[in-house]
């Protein structure tokens, strides 16, 4: 087989994937900081609107911000898939996305529906855009194989999930429209969570934990049913939400099988690696698989009454999956993603100037983004996360948890921008050769 | 009739990225005329292909299983290395 069908005026710039990376950390910091001035009246219930607003920020800002910036760069690396004008596209979502988010959050804690106006306008039309966007690429895919077929599932996850959304924010802006909003928003977080983050996490992972950590790799079967079984128990998840009958706990039992069985698989994967020297990516995954398994637990227990819904207890297998099992992922896979693609463009550029060959080398990807300032943002974050659960019992921690977490983002973002710094700085050196 | 290419054989499977590319496109700045390099890769390196197409070289991907992928990579235009048999 001969490959033809790749060639660098397909591929996008750097800087499309790095304006989303460099402005995740940013909103970050604003969650943080509405976490420190909102202190212990948050997390009161999911129903706060400092509780809502911080989660979006978080959720759209943090994660959907990395994950969308991800996949405009890493479709055409990871599984051959082109994104048509990645420029003009990367532009637009990131610009919809962000001022959608800061809307949003804004929206929540105003409750003005002017606000959820916006917000509908801007998130709707960005996400809409990045859905059909993604769904092209995929649909352009040279060859269909697992990791296609699971990135399908997750841009049907993401459609759905704003489908939800979009009619959630219809009621906040016209206060007359008759919508469901308890069935809505479980449904509307069940789909984001599941169908969307942890799909495409699960997805990502196969090609990403073989690659950086050298192990072996997912079972086929696992490759082949997992996002088809989530999907199917997010479908059967949805109409109990509808029907209620015996068997209605049993989506939910099957959901967080798939969820703990898939970390624990993880895990021994990485208990096999090649590599001997470990590094903070490794410590973000094992961070992030231990979280996973406890909020899986921790979602069965509520179904059976503990701890009460009442209780903020009741919020800890949300928290450990976005902040726990999501972010520690999202984070730990931008110190991978980030120093390749610096090494790739690098060369792309070498490629452009062929009197750079032999004078200048792209520097190693361990030398992109320094290991000692990654490890210390890790120790952060995992600072923020136990202070984060541990301010569920005793919420005087909130603050602190606040501040941790502020930290952690700042030192993640100026980790980002001196990997941004280093490719300006080579790409002028080959430059100047000529 | 033609005197076959010479072949050089580089075995990058096991190094963690971005050395099996890194070394990849190493050997190929050495690369001559009537020559072609056989590299062994952990797994299809679909990133290297444009950088490949950009500095003006051929490939052929011989073998794809789980764990190795084998290719065959030459001067475009060379026909000496393009005609042999790939296998």
């Amino acid at each position: 087989m001969t490959s033809a069908a790749l060639s660098l005026e397909q591929a996008p710039p750097l800087s499309v994937p790095l304006r989303f990376f460099l402005t995740a950390p940013l909103f970050g910091m604003a969650a943080a900081a509405m976490l420190l001035l909102a202190g212990p009246d948050v997390l009161l219930s999911r129903w706060s609107p400092a509780t809502l607003a911080l989660t979006h920020l978080f959720v759209l800002g943090v994660l959907t911000m990395v994950m969308c910036g991800a996949l405009f760069q890493m479709l055409p690396v990871l599984v051959g898939a082109h994104v048509r004008r990645p420029r003009l596209w990367g532009g637009i979502c990131h610009g919809l996305l962000a001022g959608g988010t800061a809307a949003l959050a804004a929206a929540f804690l105003t409750t003005a529906p002017l606000a959820f106006r916006c917000a509908l306008m801007l998130l709707g039309g960005g996400l809409a855009l990045f859905v059909v966007v993604l769904g092209g690429g995929l649909l352009r895919a040279p060859r269909v194989h697992d990791s296609v077929r699971g990135m399908r599932w997750a841009a049907g996850g993401l459609a759905v999930t704003v489908g939800l959304g979009l009619a959630l924010t219809l009621g906040h802006a016209w206060a007359s429209l008759p919508i469901l909003r308890v069935p809505l928003t479980d449904l509307h977080l069940s789909w984001g969570l599941l169908g969307w983050v942890a799909l495409l996490i699960t997805v990502v992972s196969w090609q990403v934990i073989p690659m950086f950590q050298m192990t072996p790799e997912y079972p086929r079967w696992l490759r082949r049913w997992m996002p088809a079984a989530i999907f199917a128990l997010l479908a059967w998840f949805s109409l109990s939400a509808a029907v209620t009958w015996p068997g209605s706990s049993l989506p939910l039992a099957g959901l967080a099988a798939a969820c703990a069985g898939y970390a624990v698989w993880t895990l021994v994967l990485l208990a096999q690696r090649r590599r001997t020297i470990g590094d903070v990516n490794l410590w973000f995954w094992r961070l992030g698989m231990a979280a996973l398994i406890a909020a899986a637990l921790f979602a069965l227990a509520g179904r059976f009454g503990l701890p009460p819904a009442a209780s903020r207890l009741a919020l800890a297998p949300a928290l450990l999956f976005l902040a726990g099992f999501a972010l520690s992922v999202v984070n730990g896979m931008l110190y991978k993603i980030v120093p390749f693609l610096v090494w790739l463009h690098l060369q792309q550029r070498i490629g452009e100037h062929p009197a750079a060959r032999g004078q200048v080398a792209p520097p190693n990807m361990r030398a992109v983004i320094r290991e000692p300032r990654a490890r210390a943002q890790w120790w952060l974050h995992a600072a923020g996360l136990t202070l984060l659960l541990a301010g569920l019992a005793a919420p005087v921690l909130l603050r602190p948890a606040a501040v941790v977490w502020f930290a952690s983002f700042a030192l993640l973002g100026y980790n980002l921008f001196t990997a941004a710094r280093l490719y300006r700085s080579e790409a002028a050196r080959i430059a100047a050769c000529g | 009739m033609n005197a076959p290419p010479r072949e050089t054989t580089l075995d990058v499977r096991g190094l963690e990225p971005c050395e099996p590319l890194d070394r990849i496109l190493q050997a190929l700045d050495r690369l001559g005329s009537a020559a072609r390099l056989r590299a062994l890769v952990s797994r299809e390196p679909l990133p290297l292909y444009p950088l490949l197409r950009q500095r003006g070289f051929a490939w052929q991907v011989v073998r794809n299983e789980p764990g190795c992928c084998e290719l065959l990579i030459w001067r475009a235009g060379d026909a000496v290395a393009a005609a042999a048999d790939g296998t």
